[in-house]
């Protein structure tokens, strides 16, 4: 192993990593850097082994990456290995600058350059025809509504930047949209949704403190599977939901974890998107390094917005008539 | 933490946690982040090491953590910074660097962190949270396939 430990003796961390490395600790967060490409081409002609650091790129991506994402299933998934030469491109500044923590739409910045998913599956029975059975119900008639800033939004994927919903969520460029359902000042849930610029596709996060959300279909026959020791459920449907003529994926996913609630719905008819989007809902979820979080929305600054939209009529989950204020409060 | 500590560590053990995060990861700017990762989890918990020793098993632990939890992302970063980042490999390093990087990442952490850092199998098999046992038939499946890559070769 001596040459192996004569090439990693030159190893070193690069000088200019160094320098955001300092900075990320003078400002206690990570920093965010522009990928650099200029050494691309020097590097080139430099070393004159293009075919050696492809080659080893290649074995680098096709490395087992140890995701096991697919319930009921053994095979190993596998990086994407399409353009591994492309040189790295990560967000840049000017990708954000129409981000407004302000803005009631949190418009996700494009996947940056350089960027992909990994292609392995997650294998959701296809429930499509099965019989499920329907929960009309609704949020207490003294429920109040109130529409989600981006920045807000940007927080419960504990960030602060939209391109990581790029880059992490599988939601580049879809406009998002949420609400928070308070009664009083208790939160009820988190109603996020993300369509895609040519409204083909859409999404649907939930999240409820302690609890997964109400569903309105309940199908049986969902697989059920272990993540991080997180319990997962899952299944897909496949049809037209829409009536344009095009069957959708309908991925939808419900788990619990760090006392957060969760159903997800990807609708679209692209099937890699539909995995991408359930795969890192899956992923952010059952992270070590940090769930869902609703800390912030439950924090005063949501209890001191003002209601955007009047509260509507609790409906009975399972009977799907009125229920009364007293009972509905008890 | 004042700043000349934290400078001081990160002078100490940058390369060595750049090196066992590459090793891992195969991408030099996920390395990186995971350098950051690494120090920047330092400095919100700092840890009571009383030697240097413990200093550096402290900070490889957070950075193999943070490289395992990269590993099972379902994104992955698709890049070709080795170019840019990484030395050339001399003719004579070609060859073992390349069966290297061809053993599952688990298994390059193992080899690389006995046979460059000089761990001991118990250390290692802390660092990577397994057991001891894990980490030598690890070792062992390691080495036979490095001997049958280069066998390969020649």
């Amino acid at each position: 192993m001596k040459h192996y430990n004569s090439y990693m003796d030159r190893v070193q961390f690069p000088a200019i990593a160094h320098l955001e490395l300092m900075e990320a600790l003078e400002r206690g967060a990570p920093t965010r850097r522009v990928r650099r490409c200029t050494g691309w081409a020097a590097g080139l002609a430099a070393c004159g082994a293009l075919a050696l650091f492809l080659g080893t790129a290649l074995w680098w991506q096709t490395g087992d990456p140890g995701v096991a994402l697919r319930p009921g299933s053994g095979e190993s998934p596998v990086a994407n290995i399409e353009d591994t030469a492309q040189s790295t491109a990560t967000p840049t500044p000017e990708a954000n600058t129409a981000y407004n923590p302000m803005s009631y739409k949190l418009v996700v910045p494009p996947l940056p350059e350089g960027y992909a998913f990994t292609d392995e599956a997650l294998d959701l029975p296809d429930l499509t025809g099965e019989d499920c059975y329907m929960i009309d119900w609704d949020y207490a008639p003294d429920a109040n509504f109130q529409d989600l800033t981006a920045e807000q939004m940007l927080s419960i994927f504990g960030t602060d930047d939209p391109t990581t919903l790029a880059t992490r969520m599988g939601m580049g460029d879809f406009t998002i949209t949420g609400l928070a359902i308070l009664q009083d000042t208790k939160l009820l849930e988190v109603h996020l949704t993300g369509v895609s610029p040519d409204s083909q596709s859409s999404f649907t996060l939930r999240l409820c403190p302690d609890e997964i959300p109400y569903m309105n279909e309940n199908y049986k026959g969902y697989a059920t599977w272990t993540e991080n020791g997180v319990t997962l459920n899952g299944y897909s449907l496949y049809y037209d939901s829409d009536g344009d003529n095009m069957e959708e994926y309908h991925n939808r996913v419900f788990f619990e974890s760090r006392g957060v609630g969760v159903y997800f719905e990807a609708v679209t008819p692209d099937y890699t998107l539909g995995q991408n989007l359930t795969k890192a809902v899956v992923y952010k979820g059952t992270g070590s390094n940090g769930g869902f979080t609703l800390d912030w929305m439950q924090s005063k600054y949501v209890e001191d917005v003002e209601p955007t939209q009047m509260a509507v009529e609790r409906i009975h989950p399972i009977w799907g008539s009125p229920v009364p204020l007293e009972e509905s409060q008890t | 933490m004042d700043t000349t500590e934290i400078e001081r560590l990160v002078r100490t053990y940058e390369h060595t946690l750049y090196r066992t995060a590459a090793a891992m990861l195969g991408d030099a700017h996920e390395a990186e982040d995971v350098v950051q990762e690494a120090f920047l989890a330092w400095l919100e918990r700092p840890p009571t090491c009383p030697d240097g020793a413990r200093e550096r098993a402290w900070l490889l632990k957070v950075t193999v953590n943070a490289c395992k939890s990269r590993l099972r992302a379902p994104w992955r970063q698709r890049t070709a910074p080795l170019l840019e980042s990484f030395p050339a490999a001399a003719p004579e390093e070609q060859g073992v660097m390349e069966a290297v990087l061809r053993l599952p990442p688990k298994d390059r952490a193992a080899v690389h962190l006995f046979y460059y850092e000089g761990y001991q199998t118990a250390e290692i098999a802390a660092l990577l949270g397994e057991r001891e046992g894990t980490t030598r038939s690890r070792l062992s499946r390691a080495r036979k396939k490095l001997k049958a890559l280069l066998t390969e070769e020649v």
